[in-house]
Order: structure tokens, then C-alpha cells, then sequence
């Protein structure tokens, strides 16, 4: 599978990929320009944090190969596809138990602020041919490499 | 090589799908009372009329042709000759095993209060008959009691909300989920169950349920003398393990059935998952001992080890929250540190560095990292930053192939 | 310097020149749009500030205001009203010394060329005064003046220029400038730090602005060039790199500011000057226009036939121009001077002379024009035009021609030599140009009659001004402008064009009469029988005055205000600060303005509703984001449909 590679020492928190992400899962449009940069409804899937040093971390979904979520999961919501390595969510399953936001290792999961009933997710850009937000990334902090499912 | 499961709930599913995952051709039966497979966590949403039964599934409808795994569903199992290595079914059907796990899960317990044994209009919130039981009894009923304000009885309570029954909770702890919350995160839930007029009764036993004429319920008494008028009342006083089945005293029970780290019973070739061990009894934990039970049975070493039971996320009346390890500080020397406004309520426990315990309420973004931090008591004394903006960046450590990981584990 | 050896470049309506290009070993703005490419949504939005140390703030859904307190509206509309400052103080600059330069001249009875000129001028202000040399030097005292007013003083010719119906509208919005000068200090000061927060506010100094711009850097500078420099005459042109005939010494141009080399290009034909050219071994000197000083000359082109080659193109040509290794100095007076022509010069050898500092490059000679040192540069420059030309061609390798340059000294130490590779096939031979508001309308026979009754008939469904600059990221290096112009002229409307648009326009051939085969019918018609193209070249962004001069004599020929007209305006790949000053006097003249690149607004809800829907009741005037050329044709040619009807025709 493909696993976004994270090279936090070259991430210098523009949110270019939070943007990016922001807009390619927005209902109103993919482009840049569709983004109501004050409706809550748009977030990202990952993000970016400031560590105790003062320095951004990006914190991204890894699709874990054992993945807490899943295991977590009551509705069958999450599910980890052994073939591509992808962990999806599945917001019509979901029962919004939020068991997962609370078991993810790395704190990557949050409900989504406007309803508070989906979790959100990243879902590799859902089969788009390279994640947008690596695709935005103006230093190469975050690039696609195969591993091992 | 044969392998029988007895269960088809978290446990006994995961297993028998992991199993199939490690082995592609033995056989894998699982035998189960249940006549379907859902999340018993979601039968309120049932109950509230948002879901059917098939909308609580938690794995596809061709789970069992997919995974090639020959279910026997509908059929109790009655006991186990454990020389003969057989599986005896409520309709002298045998079933042979070379190795079996015990995934039967537990039931609800009635305590034994004055005529709530025998009553008629008492109903259970485990399985998916007592759902269609309770939609039998809201067509007769007005009022209702649940009795228990832990998860289930909350669960029951979200449930009946919207079905027009006038519901009563009677909570013998001084709050409601008392193992979950403290006093302050307990009362915004109060409050907004007393915006649905709902009635909370605390610090009070049941002492008698009053019976009228052919033995329905008609009135329940607490210990503080109130008494409350009612139809129905659903009892979620706790589980016990399915384990009446069990008559062989080789398999060892004690709380549940008695595991080691690799899921074993006392008994060779027999494993036990799930509530019935009562480890811990949350879904998490049962689908990790199914998954770790199976690797055993194949013959792959795995430990399952996680029995951090102290974890609960809820989401009831659009207020959502999380509750890790302790809810107090078990004396005056930890420190508390707190976040209160109109609408979040943050608290977290720790010492010296260690995190006891946590409760987020209103807020639980990102929460992962105070799970690990409070599961594997990693120290964060020089982590120089405000408690509740930790996160995962302050213990960035990634492998190789870029799964993150805790380079303190 | 870095040799680009198969990156990508981008796009270009010109294909000659693409190709050329793409071939070439140096790097281009061309070639860097590809690794520029991921581009900051918040600063494309225009929420991003970075006006104060506690920022760079972004809003965000989970920050919707910055640590000040601004919230999205008031960071997008300071940065608009500090961009919109930027570019009018830019063509205040011109205008002022062009004043300044017509004052020189009438205070030593220089050659004025443009009598005419001066006296529609004239008696615009109101001055009456029979000798021409003073006329001029009161003329320039009174722009001066006004440039120089303070804030609280209204500017006195911008009710003497401006349409009246206008200047009504203007009154009772409180948009009328005060001093330009001051103005644009003001807006500077408005947009700092914890100052102003009030978006309407601010988009209507915008306003206040943009009638400044329109009124004195555009209008009147090409006005007062006119006097200086000769007025607009109709004629074909060459255009293209074709221009550059490499047996001249040729000095490329770079600005906007006419004036400051109206001595130099006198001069360059003077006879002992051509004698030292050719002791150099060339036939003479020749001006080759590059950007909208290149238009000016373009323009007036009837009286530089001698010294001026031709325009070969717009400003994103100017680095592949001096790469064809044709060009011996360069001269800069203003912009477009792009600063990656630094490296192609050095690599060229190509001389490079700053004459404002407003315009220099990092290896320039700066000599500061004033009209009192105007023979000493220019005969510095002819120097060290000569030098340039002889060191440089002294190691060439003329692709394709025979060099006339036998008798020169080698210079076996130098170890590059420079390749001249001009491209003949690029440009045009029959570019129509030299229309401005008063040729066009004598070319009409004396009054606008006749194209009326054409808009009237239907034969001319109404008149689009494509205007402004060119850019390389709205599909391409003009590629939007020509495939827009391209819709329009098919839907029978008539294009007008001012700025590096007409560059691009000119050089793939919609400005030569060929291009009538490519209009509607009707159009095709009107430009048959006429012998003009269906896309009319005024020349510099300057003459978008002049298209608003000529937008202005409609009306009241109609006896209607501007905003009724079948008029639509785009600058569809705008690029800079100044194109937003242009803008906002579009928008202050009532008219519909089209953009291909939102102008970093789209972040304000506040700011986009008000430029996009809300002024329409205010002053008329429209702004419209799209980005999809059909699109933007379809609704352009709906606003031109809708005025007819309103007018009541068909």
C-alpha cells in the first residue's frame, strides 16, 4: 500500500495541506476558492500540532496495520482493507460512539465540529491518484511511499 | 483440524474471521443462540425506532460465505464433554472439535428485589429478543423505571426517550454513570435528561415492585419510601457470565471464565473470549481476545494483554465525552487540573508526572494520546506544556515504513 | 545561473513563441510556473496578514479572526485597499512626471507634436491662452497641482474630465478624490496595523482610487503624451520578434513612461548618430518595444517610423526577446521589468540602463532621467549602446544569416560565445494600430454615428474592452485573453484592447484584418467592409483611458450614463496591483468588470458580495469572478444583451 511518509523536520506549517484537504472534501466544490474559510463544517483530516519544542508536527492518519479503530469499532463502521491497506470509515454505519476518537493511539480522530456525529477521517483522498494534501505539500514533508501491507 | 467457536457476538466473530484470515482451508463453525449477528451495543438504536436489526450488523450480510465459516445459529449449547472433545447442542446435535473457544458473552442480572424476579413487565437490555419484548411492553405502558443508571440503563433511557413512555431512572450510585463520571460531568447529563423530562432518582435502592392484577407491574418503592408508578421497568443492573453450560470443573471460572495471556482456559484446547472471561467487559477488549484467542488456536503465538477496562466514550443528547482510568483522585496528593465552561468540562488526574485518569466533556478532539498516557502510565513530567494541549507531536516517533509508535513503550 | 534542461513550461496562446521557449537553455518565467505551482489557499483567498509581528495570522474555520480581532472581511479588504493604493501610486508616478516632463518642455519651447492634443486639452481645463508653449506649461501646472493637494482638498480636473452623470454619482457616494498623492498615503496609512476595520469603508476609498487612476494616470498621461510625443495615428504594423533586425543596434525599452525617452528616440535618428553606428559596423539604431512603453511607441508609430522597429511583444516576451541575443541594451524607465532578465542580460551580454529608480535591476547602471540632464543620458546611452553592441557581437554565431560584422576583433579569451537566434516567423506584418479615441473616430468619418447605428442595427451586438495585462497562470501566457477575445468577436461583439493583452492578442494575428474570418457574420461583415480587424489595438494599459474616453463620447452622444451602455470589461489575466487600480475605475464608471483570477477577495464574504452584487445599485459598476472561458463569454454577452434591451433595441 501507499503510506503518506512524514519528514516533520521540513514541515514548516503553512496548513498547505490542511487547506488542501479542506477542499477536496468540501460538498460545494474541489477548487481552492469553494472553501468558506468560516464554515466549520470544513476541517481537515489530519493536521498539523505544535510540539513541546515550539515546532510543528504534522499528525497524520497512518492506516495502521492494526488498526485501534477498527478493532474498536461496534458498527463495523471502520474497516481495514487488507488489499489496499486503507482504513475506511463508513459514515452511514456509523453509530457515532466515538469509541474510536477515543482509542486511536496517536489522537488522530475527532467528531466533525458542525454535527458532532461523524468522525473524521482520512480516507486517502478516496482512490485519487495521489492524496491532495501531499500534493500541496511545498516542502516534500509529507510524501507517498509503498510499504508492506 | 477443526475448528468451533461458541458465540457470534464481538469476540466469537472476530476470531472466526481471523481464523479464516490464518488458515484457508480448515473448517470453522460457530455455533451460536443468537439467530443473527449485531452490535448489542446499538439495540437502543433499535428500541428509538433510528435503526433495524439489520442496521446494527457489524459485518455484511455474506460474512459467513465469504469467510467460509458454517454457522449453527438459533441453538443453545448444553454442555461439553471435554474428553470426547465434543460440543453437545440443545437438540442432542453433537459437534466435534479439535479446538473450541468459548465466546458466549454474558446476560443480564435481576437482583433479587421483593416480586422483580416474578413480575410481569420486567424486561432485560442484552439481547435482540429483549428489544421485540420491550416493543411488546411500550404498547401497554405510560410510565417506566429503568433500574441502573450505568451504561445500559442510559442506553435504555436514549432508547425509550422518543417512544412516548414517561421514563423514571433509579441509580443506587449518588449520580448518574457513576463509573464513568463525577459529580459535576454527571450533572450536565442530569440536566439535560431533566430537558426531556426524565426523572432521576440517586442515592436509592429499589426496595419492592408493587403488583397489581396478573402480576404486571404496577408500582415500584425505593428505599427512601418515594413511590413511583410505572408499566415497565428495565433492569440494567449489571451481567454475569454465560457460563451455566459449563459443568466441567477443569475449565476453571472465577468472575468469568479463567484466561491466560494467550486466551487459554485451564483446559487444553479450550479458549475463552469475551465478556464471558469478564475481563473487562467493553467491545474493544472482547474483539482483542477473539482475535488473539484465534492466533493461539492456529498455533501462532499472541499475547493479549490489553486489559485497560477503565475506557468509555458516550454520546448521549448531542453532548459527547470520554472517561479514562480513575473519575477521582484516589486521595489528596494528585493533582486535579480542570477546564469548565458553558459547554466543556475537562478534568485529568495525575501524579508525578503519571496520568490516573481523565474526563472530556463537550470536547474530545484528538483525545487518542490520554489513552495511551493513562494506559501505559507514560511519564510526561518534562513535557513542558499545558496538560490539555499534549498530544501526540510531544512523543512523535515514527518506523520505517511510517507507523507511528511510542518510543517509551 | 541555472540552465534549464527539460522542465516543463507552460502554456502560451503564441505557439511560435512557445515553441521557442521550450527550446531555449536559460530559464523563463515561463519556465518556473511549474515549480511554483502549489500555491497558498489562504494567501489565494486573501486571508492571509502579515501586517504585525504577532502574525502571520490565517483565518480559518478553527481561527476566524486574527490575534487583532480582524476577521476575514477586514484582512481581505485592507489587502485589497493596499494593493489598489500600490497600483494607482504606480500610475500616479507616471502621470507626475509626465507632467512634469510636458512642463520642461513648454518652459524651453521644445517641439510640442500634438497641437491638437493640446488644445482639446485646453480647453477641457478651461485655459485660455494663445501661445502653445505656456498653454503647455499651465496645462502641466494644474495636474501637478492637483497631484500635489492634500487629502482634504478635492481635486479640481476631475469634474472637467469626468462625465457628469458620473461625477453626480461619484458626489453622493463621497468618492471624489482629494489630492492623489495624499490619497494614496492615506490608504497606506488606513491598511496598517490596528487602524481601520471597516470593509465597506475601505473598498470604497477603492473607488476613490480607481477615479484618481483612471482620470490622471490613465487618461491624462496618454492625453499629455500626446502633446509631447504625437498623437495616435491608424496604421499597419509589424509586430513580433520578426521586428529585430539584427543589423541595427537595437535597445530594447521597458516602462511606461513615454516622455522620459522622447529625447533619446529623436535623437538615435540623428545623422552623426547614425555615422557612429555605423562606424560600429551596424546600418543605425532601433528602438524595439517590449511591454506598454513598446505600445506607446506602437501608437504613435506614424512618427517613429524610422527609429522605432516595432512591438515584439508583452511583458512575459521580454525574457525570451533578449534570449534571441538580438538585443544590445536594455533601457528602463518603470515596469514591466522583470527581474528575471537579470541572469538572461548577464548570459547575453546585454547592457542594462535604469533611468528611475522605481524600475531597477540588481545589475542595471542607474542614471536618474531629468529632463535638464536629457542630452547628457542620452548620448551616454548611445555610448554605451555602441560599446554593448561591439564587445557582444564580436563573438557571435548568427543563426541563418550572414553576418555583416566581419571586421571585428575576436575575443579568444571570452570563453561563451552568444548565439543570435531570431525567430522569423514570429509576429505579424499587418497588425492594425493607432487607434485612439479621436483616430477612431475620425476613421468613422468625424463623429460616432456610424458605429452606433451599427450597435443599433445589431451588426455590432456591443463593444468589449479585453484589457489590461497578460499572466501565465489563467490557462497560460495569454491563453485566456485570446481564447475569450476569440468567443466574443464569434458572438458578434466588438473587442477593444489596451495593455500586454494586445501584445498577446497582436502577436497570434487577432489584430490583423485576417482575423475578420473569425468573427460572427455580422461582425465579419462591419470588418470586411471596413479593412479592420474585429479586435482594435489602443495600445498601452494607459489607453484603457482612452477606451473610457471613448466610452464617455458614447454616452453622451446617447444621452445616457456609462453604465447603460452595451459595454462589458474584462482584464481576464490581470496580474498586478495596477490592473486592480484599472479596475476599480471600471467599477467606479458603472461598468461590468470580468476577472479570470479572483483578486484575493474570495476569503470576505462581506468584500466579494459588495464588489460582486451590492455596487451594482451604488455606482453600477460589477465585478465578476470566472474562470471557465465559455462561461465568462455567456455571461458577458448576456450583461451586452441585457443593456440592449434596456436601451430598447432588439
Amino acid at each position: 500500500m501507499k503510506r503518506i511518509m512524514i519528514n516533520k523536520d521540513l514541515c514548516s506549517a503553512c496548513l498547505n495541506c490542511y487547506m488542501a484537504c479542506m477542499a477536496e472534501h468540501n460538498k460545494n466544490g474541489k477548487s481552492v476558492f469553494d472553501v468558506d474559510l468560516e464554515d466549520i463544517e470544513n476541517e481537515g483530516r489530519n493536521y498539523i500540532t505544535i510540539d513541546k519544542e515550539g515546532k510543528p508536527v504534522p499528525i497524520f492518519c497512518r492506516h495502521c496495520d492494526e488498526p485501534e479503530c477498527v478493532n474498536t469499532c461496534m458498527s463495523g463502521a471502520m474497516t481495514k482493507d487488507k488489499k489496499t491497506g486503507i482504513v475506511s470509515y463508513n459514515k452511514e454505519k456509523c453509530a457515532s460512539c466515538f469509541m474510536c476518537v477515543m482509542s486511536c493511539p496517536y489522537g488522530v480522530l475527532k467528531p466533525d465540529s458542525k454535527s458532532k456525529t461523524v468522525v473524521v477521517k482520512c480516507d486517502m483522498c478516496d482512490g485519487r491518484e495521489i492524496p491532495r494534501c501531499v500534493e500541496n505539500c511545498p516542502t516534500g514533508a509529507i510524501y507517498l511511499e509503498e510499504v508492506d501491507c | 483440524m477443526k475448528y468451533v467457536i461458541i458465540g457470534a457476538s464481538a469476540a466469537g466473530i472476530n476470531a472466526a474471521k481471523t481464523l479464516r484470515e490464518l488458515d484457508s482451508s480448515n473448517e470453522i463453525v460457530i455455533i451460536s443462540k443468537d439467530n443473527n449477528v449485531y452490535s448489542r451495543c446499538m439495540l437502543h438504536h433499535v428500541i428509538s425506532g433510528n435503526r433495524d436489526l439489520e442496521k446494527i450488523a457489524f459485518e455484511d450480510k455474506d460474512f459467513f460465505s465469504k469467510y467460509n465459516i458454517r454457522w449453527v445459529k438459533g441453538i443453545e449449547v448444553i454442555d461439553i464433554s471435554t474428553d470426547k472433545k465434543e460440543v453437545i447442542l440443545e437438540n442432542d446435535k453433537i459437534e466435534k472439535y479439535d479446538k473450541l473457544l468459548i465466546a458466549t458473552g454474558a446476560s443480564s442480572f435481576i437482583p433479587p428485589v421483593k416480586n422483580l424476579r416474578e413480575a410481569k413487565g420486567v424486561y432485560s437490555l442484552r439481547n435482540y429478543d429483549d428489544v421485540l419484548n420491550i416493543e411488546e411492553g411500550i404498547k401497554k405502558s405510560k410510565k417506566a423505571v429503568i433500574l441502573g443508571a450505568g451504561l445500559v440503563g442510559i442506553d435504555a433511557a436514549i432508547g425509550l426517550m422518543e417512544r412516548g413512555v414517561k421514563l423514571s431512572i433509579v441509580e443506587m450510585a449518588n449520580r448518574i454513570l457513576p463509573l464513568q463520571l463525577d459529580q459535576k460531568g454527571a450533572d450536565r447529563y442530569q440536566k439535560l435528561f431533566r430537558t426531556k423530562d426524565i426523572d432521576i432518582y440517586t442515592s436509592v435502592r429499589l426496595e419492592e415492585v408493587i403488583l397489581k392484577e396478573g402480576g404486571f407491574v404496577d408500582k415500584v418503592k425505593l428505599s427512601d419510601g418515594t413511590l413511583l408508578e410505572c408499566d415497565m421497568i428495565v433492569v440494567a443492573a449489571g451481567v454475569r457470565p454465560n457460563v451455566g453450560f459449563i459443568k466441567d470443573e477443569h475449565i476453571k471460572i472465577d468472575k468469568g471464565i479463567v484466561i491466560d495471556k494467550n486466551c487459554r482456559t485451564t483446559l487444553t484446547d479450550v479458549y475463552a473470549a469475551g465478556d464471558v472471561t469478564f475481563t473487562a467487559p467493553i467491545w474493544p477488549i472482547a474483539v482483542k481476545q477473539g482475535i488473539a484467542a484465534a492466533y493461539n488456536m492456529y498455533g501462532k503465538e499472541k499475547l493479549f494483554d490489553d486489559t485497560f477496562a477503565l475506557r468509555n466514550s458516550m454520546n448521549f443528547l448531542g453532548l459527547e465525552s470520554v472517561s479514562l482510568g480513575v473519575v477521582e483522585a484516589p486521595y489528596s496528593r494528585y493533582t486535579i487540573d480542570i477546564i469548565e465552561t458553558k459547554d466543556v468540562y475537562k478534568k485529568i488526574i495525575h501524579k508525578d508526572g503519571i496520568v490516573y485518569g481523565a474526563i472530556l466533556i463537550g470536547d474530545i478532539d484528538y483525545c487518542g494520546v490520554l489513552h495511551q498516557l493513562i494506559k501505559y502510565k507514560i511519564n510526561i513530567s518534562n513535557i513542558n506544556k499545558n496538560i490539555f494541549k499534549i498530544d501526540y507531536s510531544d512523543f512523535f516517533s515514527i518506523k520505517q515504513d511510517g507507523q507511528y509508535k511510542y518510543e517509551a513503550l | 545561473m541555472s540552465k534549464c534542461g527539460n522542465c516543463t513550461t507552460c502554456q502560451s496562446a503564441d505557439k511560435v513563441l512557445e515553441g521557442f521557449i521550450s527550446s531555449m537553455d536559460m530559464e523563463t518565467s515561463h519556465h518556473r510556473v511549474e515549480s511554483q505551482k502549489v500555491k497558498c489557499g489562504f494567501g489565494q483567498q486573501g486571508v492571509c496578514c502579515r501586517l504585525c509581528a504577532n502574525g502571520p495570522c490565517r483565518i480559518t474555520p478553527k481561527s476566524p479572526r486574527g490575534i487583532c480581532g480582524a476577521n476575514a472581511d477586514t484582512i481581505v479588504a485592507r489587502n485589497f485597499l493596499r494593493a489598489v493604493a500600490s497600483g494607482a501610486a504606480c500610475y500616479l508616478h507616471v502621470i507626475e512626471n509626465t507632467a512634469r516632463n510636458l512642463k520642461s518642455i513648454g518652459e524651453t519651447k521644445g517641439t510640442i507634436k500634438g497641437i491638437n492634443a493640446l488644445n482639446k486639452v485646453a480647453q477641457i481645463f478651461g485655459i485660455e491662452e494663445k501661445d502653445m508653449h505656456k498653454k503647455a506649461v499651465m496645462i502641466a501646472d494644474k495636474v501637478i497641482a492637483d497631484l500635489y493637494k492634500p487629502r482634504f482638498e478635492k481635486m479640481e480636473l476631475v469634474e472637467k474630465m469626468a462625465y457628469k452623470p458620473r461625477v453626480e454619482n461619484w458626489k453622493k457616494l463621497n468618492i471624489m478624490p482629494g489630492g492623489a498623492k495624499s490619497e494614496v498615503f492615506d490608504a497606506v496609512v488606513k491598511t496598517s496595523t490596528n487602524l481601520n476595520s471597516d470593509p465597506v469603508d475601505m473598498l470604497l476609498n477603492c473607488l476613490n482610487l480607481g477615479i484618481s487612476t483612471g482620470l490622471y494616470g490613465l487618461t491624462l498621461t496618454n492625453l499629455l503624451n500626446d502633446i509631447m510625443l504625437g498623437e495616435p495615428v491608424i496604421r499597419a504594423a509589424k509586430v513580433g520578434f520578426k521586428v529585430v533586425d539584427t543589423d541595427y543596434i537595437n535597445i530594447m525599452i521597458t516602462g511606461h513612461q513615454h516622455s522620459t525617452i522622447s529625447h533619446l528616440q529623436d535623437v538615435l535618428i540623428d545623422e552623426k548618430v547614425i555615422e557612429k553606428a555605423k562606424k560600429a559596423g551596424a546600418k543605425g539604431f532601433k528602438l524595439v518595444g517590449c511591454t506598454c512603453v513598446g505600445q506607446d511607441l506602437q501608437l504613435r508609430g506614424e512618427h517613429y517610423q524610422e527609429v522605432f522597429a516595432g512591438h515584439a511583444g508583452n511583458n512575459f516576451t521580454s525574457e525570451p526577446l533578449i534570449a534571441t541575443g538580438g538585443i544590445d541594451l536594455i533601457v528602463s524607465e518603470f515596469n514591466c521589468t522583470l527581474p528575471g532578465i537579470e541572469s538572461i542580460a548577464d548570459e547575453f551580454m546585454v547592457k542594462m540602463i535604469c533611468l528611475d529608480d522605481v524600475a531597477k535591476k540588481a545589475n542595471a547602471e542607474y542614471l536618474q532621467y531629468s529632463f535638464e540632464k536629457r542630452e547628457e543620458i542620452s548620448d551616454y546611452v548611445i555610448d554605451e549602446a555602441i560599446k554593448s553592441y561591439s564587445e557582444r557581437r564580436g563573438n557571435v554565431n548568427i543563426k541563418g544569416k550572414k553576418s555583416f560584422l566581419s571586421a571585428f576583433k575576436k575575443h579568444p579569451e571570452r570563453k561563451s560565445n552568444i548565439t543570435i537566434n531570431v525567430p522569423a516567423d514570429h509576429g505579424y506584418d499587418d497588425v492594425i494600430t493607432g487607434v485612439s479615441e479621436e483616430s477612431l473616430k475620425a476613421f468613422l468619418g468625424g463623429s460616432w454615428k456610424p458605429l452606433v447605428d451599427l450597435i443599433a442595427a445589431g451588426k455590432i451586438k456591443g463593444v468589449a474592452g479585453i484589457v489590461g495585462c497578460s499572466n501565465l497562470t489563467a490557462k497560460g501566457h495569454d491563453v485566456f485573453t485570446v481564447e475569450l477575445t476569440k468567443e466574443l468577436i464569434k458572438r458578434d461583439i466588438i473587442v477593444l484592447s489596451a495593455g500586454c493583452s494586445s501584445g498577446g492578442l497582436e502577436n497570434v494575428g487577432l489584430m490583423s484584418p485576417g482575423a475578420a474570418e473569425l468573427a460572427g457574420e455580422n461582425l465579419k461583415e462591419v470588418c470586411k467592409s471596413l479593412g479592420i480587424p474585429p479586435v482594435l489595438n489602443f495600445g498601452p494599459c494607459l489607453a484603457i483611458g482612452r477606451l473610457e474616453l471613448v466610452a464617455t463620447e458614447l454616452a453622451e452622444y446617447l444621452g445616457i450614463d456609462i453604465p447603460q451602455l452595451p459595454l462589458v470589461l474584462s482584464a481576464p489575466q490581470w496580474l498586478e496591483e495596477q490592473a486592480l487600480a484599472d479596475g476599480a475605475f471600471g467599477l467606479a464608471l458603472g461598468l461590468p468588470l470580468h476577472l479570470a483570477i479572483p483578486p484575493f477577495i474570495t476569503g470576505s464574504k462581506v468584500v466579494t458580495k459588495v464588489l460582486t452584487e451590492d455596487l451594482e445599485t451604488l455606482t453600477g459598476g460589477k465585478l465578476i469572478l470566472e474562470d471557465d472561458v465559455i462561461k465568462a463569454a455567456d455571461k458577458l454577452e448576456e450583461i451586452v444583451l441585457d443593456k440592449r434591451r434596456k436601451l430598447g433595441l432588439k
